[in-house]
């Protein structure tokens, strides 16, 4: 029988080990002492290669090995790490990756690449002949082991802490040292009491009680030793780090019975305890050892299986792969189910039964949270995104002869996935943008004052119901002088027309423009920006643009959290139904008859002082009947100036599942989408940012004709 | 501070403590209880009143309990056991210190 194995849980490991690689190996540039480093690209390397030939990638198990050889070589400190290591590493590990990419079905890896990447990390060993025999085990019994404790796992330490006994009269109290050791980790403690004299004998003044420490937490020793730095001459400490490798080759060599039978689920863990409790019962009475020893023996052996047991959970638990387009038909589905639940609400609301009622609330809560779980499942951090740009700066930088630090923050910010599926594309137009026009050559900057490294930072942050994006580099900064002028020369601009600062740094996001004085293969062709400004807003996000001249420029894209379902304002003009999107709505006020005489004509309204515009959602979309006495101005910001959009009624918050309009309506740029109301009738969503630009434009025009 | 009652039919000791029972009383402590576990062959400990303890304390109680036990007596806490004692016991090691098993162990329902 032929035995199909589903290798994708595969590539996809992989595909994250050589993003984590990637990182890694960039970290260890700027680090090359750094042993934690490099142990991490090892083990990485290692998994690839060992799951690689598990499910038959013979050829990246093969070439993995090469390369792991030559790692495992700078882990036990007989090469260097240098530039040309990780150069060849970063090489090797593209190779990995185009030899996952040829397995599944894309174009074959470059042979002769690959040798050449072997042949120069074959020539960086000592012994050059070594290397060879790709079926050799990676390591060797023999090599030295590395023992420099990781500080991503934690450590189980067993402390030793015997106070003198006069420890009292100097006004310590060995309790709260105990309390400064809980507070670095998970910590048991067993007194021992072996010492406490019979109670006639005892003087109260004295300590007789020393302890077994187990400490479990991510530190290194002398962090324990600092706890006990006062109490150094007045106490006997010893501190032994309880080595995992050790207890794993306990375990797997020769298991203990009572251990083996626990695995087997023939007996419980306390029923072993119990039982091993006789055994500690006849040694203390033999007088080999005390209770005491017992007790710290058994908690030390506890300690030790529950971090094993923790770290078997913790392997098999933390995570589900699931394909996105299951998800994406769960968002569907949801989305659905809150569209009929508005049904079954306004269908109750309408019964008046007062049962129907409470089973209309219920169900509203539960699709609300099933809602907000659902859409939560969808939520990725941003920084794998982050990540790749490192190298992408890093490979740029380096082709341009220029020095720059990629900074990156708020990696952990979390975005719907499709927001950051989307993302990287405008991204990595930005960031190129601000490598290849931004930050000037060392040189240039030397001469300007500058660090000759330039600085990008990438930073991500949570501001309501968005994200903001922001690139920022030190860099050249946009010249508004000299964008109004290429303005000019494109036929954008009349030479007469006159510009803010920030419009005139808004043309950098006009289709074919570009202030480059060359075209490099990099940038300057003047299709990257404008490309970004669509599909920013094809994600219902804005871009601003921000610069110093001299000093720097900073671009921010604010993005909606999620695009499925949005929380909106449902209002009404005549029978219509529409939505303004409830991020942007700001406050209601009235407009009554009077405040549009007193207005002259011109469509502006005084709110406590200040001079508001507004747009006219019934003469806007023509819609036949007489406005109300009193009609409703929904005031929102857009493109950060405050915006009335006058309808008949508010109607209320409203759940958007938004729907995309059918292929006839796909040119009405002012409708973001369209939603289903409880009735089964359709609100068009408003795309407030396009309508106001529409608006604008056509009132220009109409200007200009007068 | 100590208060010290004797049920001379059962012959049931119970001594009651209150306040800070920290080394600053420690000798007095020990006094107090010295004197009780002569009395009584069934002595009870009610710390419900207890707003300090510390080390000493513990040793006193745990050599007492020990001592008690050796003799055939027997040593228990009635009453309430403030959260603190028992969350301070768990924290010293001192959970099952002289409790050997269920039935004669000091702080019941704490473990280390």
């Amino acid at each position: 029988m032929n035995v199909e194995i589903d290798t994708s849980a595969f590539t996809e490991e992989a595909y994250e080990l050589l993003s984590e690689l990637e990182d890694s190996l960039l970290e260890l540039e700027a680090s090359p002492g750094d042993q934690e480093l490099i142990s991490r690209v090892f083990r990485a390397m290692h998994t690839i290669k060992g799951s690689g030939a598990m499910f038959g990638f013979d050829a990246v198990a093969e070439f993995t090995h090469e390369v792991e050889t030559v790692f495992d070589m700078a882990r036990n400190g007989t090469i260097p790490v240098t530039k040309q290591l990780i150069d060849l590493t970063l090489a090797a590990r593209d190779h990995i990756r185009a030899l996952l990419d040829a397995a599944a079905g894309g174009e074959p890896a470059d042979q002769v690449n690959a040798n050449r990447i072997i042949g120069g990390l074959r020539s960086l060993s000592p012994d050059k002949k070594s290397g060879g025999g790709a079926a050799a085990p990676a390591s060797t019994p023999g090599k030295a082991p590395v023992n420099t404790p990781s500080a991503d796992e934690p450590h189980i330490f067993r402390i030793r802490f015997i106070p003198n006994p006069d420890i009292f009269a100097t006004g310590t109290n060995p309790l709260l040292l105990l309390n400064e050791l809980r507070e670095l980790g998970e910590c048991r403690a067993v007194a021992i009491t072996e010492k406490l004299p019979d109670f006639y004998d005892l003087d109260a003044e004295v300590c007789y009680t020393g302890w077994e420490i187990f400490l479990t937490a991510k530190i290194g020793e002398n962090a324990i030793r600092d706890v006990f730095i006062f109490v150094e001459d007045e106490c006997e400490l010893n501190i032994r780090l309880l080595d995992r490798d050790q207890m794993i080759r306990d375990q797997e060599d020769g298991k203990k019975l009572g251990q083996i039978l626990v695995e087997r689920g023939d007996v419980q863990q306390n029923d072993l305890e119990r039982a091993l409790l006789p055994l500690g019962d006849r040694l203390v009475k033999a007088g080999v050892i005390s209770q005491d020893r017992v007790r710290a023996a058994l908690t030390e052996q506890q300690v030790i299986q529950e971090k094993h047991d923790k770290k078997k959970t913790a392997e098999t638990a933390t995570s589900v792969r699931v394909p996105s387009e299951k998800l994406d038909s769960l968002v569907d589905l949801v989305g659905e189910l809150v569209t009929m639940q508005a049904r079954l609400n306004q269908t109750a609301g309408s019964i008046g039964d007062h049962t129907l009622q409470l089973i209309a609330e219920e169900v509203e809560r539960l699709t609300a949270e099933l809602r907000d779980n659902t859409m939560s499942i969808r939520m990725l951090t941003i920084d794998t995104t982050f990540n790749k740009f490192k190298r992408l700066v890093r490979d740029l930088s380096t082709e341009l002869g220029k020095e720059i630090e990629l900074i990156t923050a708020g990696g952990e910010t979390e975005l719907d996935k499709t927001v950051i599926d989307q993302l990287n594309d405008p991204l990595v137009h930005i960031i190129r943008n601000s490598i290849d026009h931004g930050v000037e050559s060392p040189d240039l900057r030397r001469a300007c004052g500058k660090n000759p490294t330039g600085k990008i930072t990438l930073s991500a942050i949570h501001s309501g119901a968005s994200v903001l994006i922001r690139v920022q580099d030190d860099g050249a900064g946009l010249d508004a002088q000299r964008l109004r002028a290429k303005g000019i020369e494109k036929g954008l601009l009349s030479p007469d027309d006159e510009l803010t600062e920030k419009e005139a740094f808004q043309l950098i996001f006009a289709a074919g423009f570009s202030t480059a004085a060359k075209i490099t293969n990099v940038s300057g062709r003047g299709v990257g920006m404008d490309v970004v400004r669509r599909s920013i807003e094809g994600l219902r996000g804005s871009i601003d643009v921000t610069s110093t001249l001299g000093k720097g420029t900073t671009i921010t894209l604010k993005l909606p959290l999620t695009l499925a379902i949005i929380e909106g304002l449902l209002v009404m003009v005549e029978k219509e139904y529409f939505v303004l999107p409830l991020a942007a709505v700001e406050e209601c006020v009235e407009l009554s008859r009077e405040d549009v005489q007193k207005a002259h004509g011109r469509h502006v309204i005084n709110v406590r002082g200040e001079i508001i515009p507004y747009i006219r959602i019934r003469d806007r979309f023509e819609i036949a009947g007489t406005a109300p006495d009193i009609e409703q101005i929904v005031i929102s910001e857009v493109d950060e100036k405050r915006i009335g959009f006058v309808v008949d009624k508010v109607v209320g918050q409203h759940q958007t599942v938004i729907k995309t309009l059918g292929k006839n309506f796909q040119h009405s740029e002012e409708f973001s989408g369209a939603t289903i109301l409880g009735n089964g009738g359709v609100a068009l969503i408003l795309d407030l940012t396009k309508m106001v630009r529409y608006v604008e434009e056509e009132e220009i025009r109409e200007l200009d004709v007068q | 501070m100590f208060h010290f009652s004797m049920d001379n039919a059962r012959s049931v000791g119970v001594l009651s403590l209150s306040g800070d029972l920290t080394i600053r009383n420690a000798a007095e402590f020990k006094e107090a209880m010295a004197n009780a576990m002569d009395q009584a062959n069934q002595l009870e400990i009610n710390m419900t009143e207890v707003e300090r303890i510390d080390l000493t304390t513990l040793q006193i109680l745990c050599s007492a309990h020990r001592t008690l036990l050796k003799k055939g007596k027997s040593l228990a806490l009635s009453g309430t056991v403030p959260a603190f004692i028992r969350e301070t016991v768990q924290q010293a090691g001192f959970a099952d210190c002289a409790g050997e098993n269920e039935t004669s162990g000091l702080w019941k329902g704490v473990t280390n």
